[in-house]
């Protein structure tokens, strides 16, 4: 059995309610993303916006054209949206390592207006802000989640979470502007 | 300090006031708490300047970059310049070009990508699916002359530059009568029916996408260009509504975000007739979104010949164009006009936009076909239901009170994911294999769910019935597709081979195999296999082996010698010379399988596992325990570390194999664990009735045997009986070995006729899948019986079984052999009780030879061989020799009387 197999048996035992099938895809979602973010920063036609709605549509291309249920399609985007976050910061530790080390990472979040340096201590940034904010509020860590590292709309987020879309955007203005106060401190 | 929720509240409420209101407001709630206070005003002023987009921008980058478009104008891509922008959609934006070296004096339209849709998935597809469209040459599609990629990394197409109207307005305009709309309309048809031919579907169809120039020819737009740009329309994802196509036309199965089909633009095609023949669209846009849409998915269409009669109001309640309108412009009466749409044109009209692609025409084609029969004063098609809905109809008029069988759905479901696997695989490479893909997963998913249409799963659809269903529609819906109904009928094979029916699973991958033999490759190759599986599992070696070659040639050919297709025929054929009992070269086959697998994955991987545990089963069987026992211990730490624990079914089935390893070692305590952790895993990942859950219960079963747990053994050998017997709808190959085993147990336990009787149920078993009476697996339940008779003094017909099984077994593998020997060693019994004692004696000596040379000196062929040797001394008067047997058989071991023969239950494999 390949690794495509494998990906497509349990995305389908997961949709299928299967719990465990989760744990098991954890590790091999976030190496497909993890794949898929660094062919999109190595595109030799320089600067390369990585969206991550882009890439995430991606990986769901890539994986699962299984026939999930709606339902899985959202398990899949909170995964995504997570497993992107890990990516991103884990890829703004290993730049600042390297830059330590003097070697060279060539990447480049947006056009022009984020330095690469100042992009990584963004991520960095946020991220500690979002786990500060778990802290008092899981919830609203998942609910920025969604937002910042899956670029989902407001629409999609409150499916996601399951709440309603006016519900929703009360709690992402509030939860914005927490993290936002957490940044500035 | 306010708590969390506290916060919030205050937050949101605050958030809604302004200036001296929202201070206002913070003093009355805040009052003394300062740290409240300014907590607030500090998250207020965050709200107030909140620009923190996600990092990079994330969310705004898909919006913001398609602006950059405009700076395109004037500028050139490849051979062309860009004039100006005609026209920008969802998907990107369409500039009117001509070629810069004035090559040809010809205008054309470039499309170009829009930014964010550009990932790396895309623009492959890109590249491929041009190649398809390229060759998409009919005179009313819009050829498509270029494409490349922008500097920014963009792909773009240049298509042939129509200057022609919507045929909506083409048709008003001109005042065309119905009869003339219809002959332009066909040949609408017919284009798309090429394109269907080709396999390129359309996905968007609309009177803006089917432009009729002014000398009144038809040409269509944007053929395959939906798909290309459309992500969502392959991965099924709900966004944000479907800003690239025109809800109007759009399908159910679109809407539902099913797969698309040329039946999908059956369905547009159906809509536009409508609109052409009415002047209305059978779904009214007037209505919301969610009021569309329901409508659309209930398929409650008015006849086009009663609608025209309404005069409806649009949404700002302005009066729709009268019945008087619509019939001026088409040249006629409002009498005739009903009175020409009443009947044959209604009812195609709503064939055509049946909400189930199934009801619908299979092809743009009939649907044409139909019109001219109309034109004809034939009787049409449209009215009468197609054979697949009858069948579907009869399904569900049958399904009553007979159970599902589990297996079947888990068939469906492994082969439904094969497919979604290989949509995904193939999208690379030939696109056409995709779009065959993708119409076999739909072809099933319906199948399935037509057959269970409330998606219960309940009682009351047989596998029987779902299957045959199939095998209807394959026959009736596809017959215009030959090569795809092959394709399928390979599909539907593997679900009758899963289910047991391996009688009508040949007869599909013959029929399969037949419409590709000319041509050979890969669909040949896979068919061919199949069979040849078949062919081994009914004995028939022969055309096993000729098979099995022949997949093995055209996978080589097609993919050169290293990839995982070939490997599986090389792994085929290595099982099949195991069952030949041609070890050596079974042999050499699976150490080429397993060298093969190490070249081809050269780090940790599943099909690297699956290989050490192929390869460690041979070795069980040859006996090489110590290095079936490595490769089992190596395998199954590979998959640890793959997966971080041990919960995968290619590990529990290793987990297996060395249980069993161990038991013939005889290390029964070590391995009793093992086959319980194994069963474990295996019901709580395939569920507690699955194939492999028996093959376990059958070695866990030996194992108690082994032990002497005689009553724990039957038990499990009934588990595994249960199993099997629920799984397979028919009669199944394991089922054999099954009734086999337990005799043996019975046998054991003295129970003589009930051993009997379950030797004559395996033998029957064995009849029923069409064993040969010479195949080797006869001789594991004849020689038990042989051995009752033994016991109960039936010493004739024992003997006359024993020599018939003889010559089968030195047939099979040869006089050196473990099998043979205990024949040798059980008629020279029989001989013995005869009075024959010549040839007992040299057969029970040949028997004791091998056993003394091979075997501890405490296994229980070897103590009994010894045991008759001194019974048939002593019958001779030859008290010495006796006593010499005597003594060699005496330490006893044990209640060694665990004399289970394994039969053909692959648990090794």
């Amino acid at each position: 059995m390949t690794d495509e197999d494998q990906l497509t048996q349990l995305l389908v035992a997961w949709g299928d309610g299967d719990p465990n099938a989760l744990e098991q895809l954890t590790p091999l979602v976030y190496e497909r993303l993890r794949q898929l973010a660094q062919s999109a920063y190595r595109n030799e036609h320089g600067a390369q916006t990585l969206q991550p709605t882009a890439v995430v549509n991606e990986a769901w291309l890539q994986l699962a054209n299984a026939q999930l249920e709606l339902q899985s399609r959202h398990h899949f985007y909170a995964l995504a949206a997570r497993m992107m976050r890990r990516i991103l910061v884990n890829h703004a530790v290993a730049r600042k390592a390297a830059k330590r080390g003097g070697g060279q990472v060539m990447l480049t979040l947006n056009e022009g207006q984020y330095s690469a340096e100042q992009e990584s201590e963004e991520v960095l940034a946020l991220n500690e802000a979002l786990e500060n904010l778990a802290e008092r509020d899981a919830d609203l860590e998942a609910l920025l989640e969604l937002h910042y590292f899956g670029g989902y709309t407001t629409m999609e987020i409150a499916e996601a979470m399951n709440v309603s879309e006016s519900t929703a955007k009360r709690q992402l203005r509030f939860a914005r502007a927490w993290v936002r106060r957490a940044l500035e401190r | 300090m306010a708590d969390w929720e506290e916060l919030q509240a205050l937050f949101e409420a605050a958030a809604q006031l302004e200036g001296e209101e929202r201070a206002a407001y913070l003093d009355a709630v805040c009052g003394e708490d300062t740290v409240l206070r300014e907590e607030l005003e500090a998250l207020l002023n965050a709200d107030a300047e909140d620009t923190l987009s996600p990092p990079g921008g994330f969310s705004d980058g898909l919006k913001s970059a398609t602006s950059f478009d405009d700076q395109l104008e004037g500028s050139q891509l490849g051979a062309y310049t860009l004039l100006e922008r005609i026209g920008a959609g969802g998907m990107g934006t369409v500039f009117l070009a001509e070629r810069s070296d004035g090559a040809f004096e010809r205008r054309v339209a470039v499309k170009v990508v829009r930014r964010g849709m550009d990932t790396e998935t895309v623009v492959r597809r890109f590249v491929a699916e041009r190649q398809i469209l390229s060759q998409l040459d009919h005179p009313s599609i819009s050829a498509l002359l270029d494409g490349g990629v922008t500097p920014d990394g963009r792909p773009y197409l240049v298509m042939e530059y129509v200057d022609g109207l919507p045929i909506t307005e083409y048709c008003d305009r001109h005042r065309l009568s119905i009869d003339e709309r219809l002959a332009l309309f066909k040949s609408v048809c017919r284009a798309v029916h090429h394109a269907h031919q080709n396999l390129v579907v359309h996905r968007d169809l609309k009177p803006s996408n089917i432009l009729v120039t002014e000398d009144g020819t038809v040409k269509l737009l944007d053929f395959g260009i939906a798909k290309l740009l459309d992500e969502d329309s392959d991965a099924q994802l709900t966004r944000t509504g479907m800003p690239a196509m025109t809800p109007a036309y759009a399908s159910p199965e679109q809407l539902n975000h099913q797969p698309v089909t040329t039946v999908t633009d059956v369905y547009a095609l159906g809509v536009i007739l409508y609109e052409l023949l009415t002047g209305r669209r059978p779904f009214e846009a007037r209505k919301s979104p969610e009021e569309l849409r329901q409508e659309i998915l209930s398929g409650d269409a008015p006849k086009p010949s009663t609608v025209i009669t309404r005069q409806p109001a649009d949404a700002d309640g302005r009066p729709e164009r009268t019945l008087e309108a619509i019939s001026a412009s088409r040249s006629v009466p409002p009498g005739r006009l009903r009175h020409a749409l009443a009947g044959d044109l209604d009812t195609i009209c709503l064939m055509a936009i049946r909400p189930e692609p199934q009801g619908r025409y299979a092809s743009a084609e009939q649907l044409a076909d139909d019109l001219d029969r109309h034109r004809d004063g034939q009787p049409v098609r449209a009215q009468n239901p197609s054979v697949g809905y009858r069948v579907r109809k009869f399904v569900r008029r049958h399904r009553a009170g007979v159970a599902t069988t589990a297996a079947v759905v888990l068939a469906f479901a492994g082969v439904i994911t094969y497919y979604t696997h290989r949509l995904q695989e193939e999208r690379d490479t030939a696109l056409a294999q995709q779009e065959k893909a993708e119409t076999v997963v739909e072809f099933l998913t319906n199948l399935f769910f037509e057959a269970d249409p409330d998606n219960s799963l309940g009682e009351d659809v047989t596998a029987r019935q779902i299957l045959e269903a199939g095998r209807a529609n394959i026959d009736f819906d596809l017959a215009d597709q030959p090569e795809l109904q092959a394709t399928m009928k390979r599909v539907l094979g593997e679900v009758y081979y899963e289910v047991g029916n391996s009688d009508v699973a040949w007869e599909l991958f013959s029929d399969a195999y037949d419409q590709f033999r000319e041509r050979g490759g890969l669909e040949a190759a896979s068919s061919r296999l199949s069979l040849g599986i078949i062919a081994q599992d009914r004995g028939d070696y022969e055309t096993a082996v000729e098979a099995m070659q022949y997949a093995y040639d055209q996978r080589v050919d097609a993919l050169g010698p290293e990839h995982e297709a070939v490997r599986e025929a090389v792994a085929a054929q290595a099982f099949l010379q195991e069952t030949l009992a041609n070890f050596d070269e079974a042999g050499r086959l699976h150490e080429a399988a397993f060298a093969m697998a190490e070249a081809l994955y050269p780090q940790d991987d599943v099909a690297l596992a699956q290989a050490h545990s192929e390869l460690a089963g041979y070795y069980r069987t040859q006996d090489r325990r110590p290095e079936a026992e490595a490769l089992l211990r190596d395998g199954i730490a590979m998959m640890e570390r793959l997966q971080g624990d041990r919960r995968h079914p290619l590990t529990a089935k290793m987990i297996r194999q060395l249980g069993g390893t161990l038991r013939n070692s005889d290390r029964f305590e070590e391995s009793e664990p093992l086959y319980r952790e194994a069963i474990a895993l295996q019901e709580d990942m395939l569920g507690p009735d699955h194939y492999e859950v028996a093959v376990s219960w059958n070695g866990y079963s030996q194992l108690l045997t082994n032990m002497g747990r005689s009553e724990e053994a039957m038990e499990a050998n009934a588990r595994m009986i249960d199993i099997i017997e629920s799984r397979f709808d028919g009669p199944a190959p394991a089922l054999g070995a099954a009734y086999n085993n337990l005799a043996f147990m019975l046998l054991d336990l003295h129970r003589y006729d009930e051993a009997l009787e379950n030797f004559d149920k395996s033998l029957a078993a064995q009849d029923a899948i069409g064993l040969p009476p010479d195949h080797f697996n006869r001789t594991f339940p004849s020689a038990g019986k042989a051995q009752v008779y033994l016991l109960v003094d039936r010493l004739d017909e024992a003997e006359a079984i024993f020599r018939e099984m003889l010559a089968i077994r030195i047939d099979n593998v040869g006089e050196e052999h473990r099998l043979v020997q205990e024949i040798h060693s059980d008629l020279g019994a029989v001989l013995t009780e005869q009075a024959n004692f010549a040839e007992a004696e040299s057969l029970l000596l040949a028997a004791f030879d091998y056993f003394d040379r091979t075997l501890d000196d405490t296994a229980w062929d070897r103590v009994e061989a010894a045991q008759r040797l001194a019974a048939l001394y002593s019958a001779m008067g030859e008290p010495e020799q006796a006593a010499t047997y005597e003594a060699i058989a005496a330490p006893a071991p044990g209640d060694g009387e665990g004399d289970t023969v394994e039969g053909e239950v692959a648990e090794a494999t």
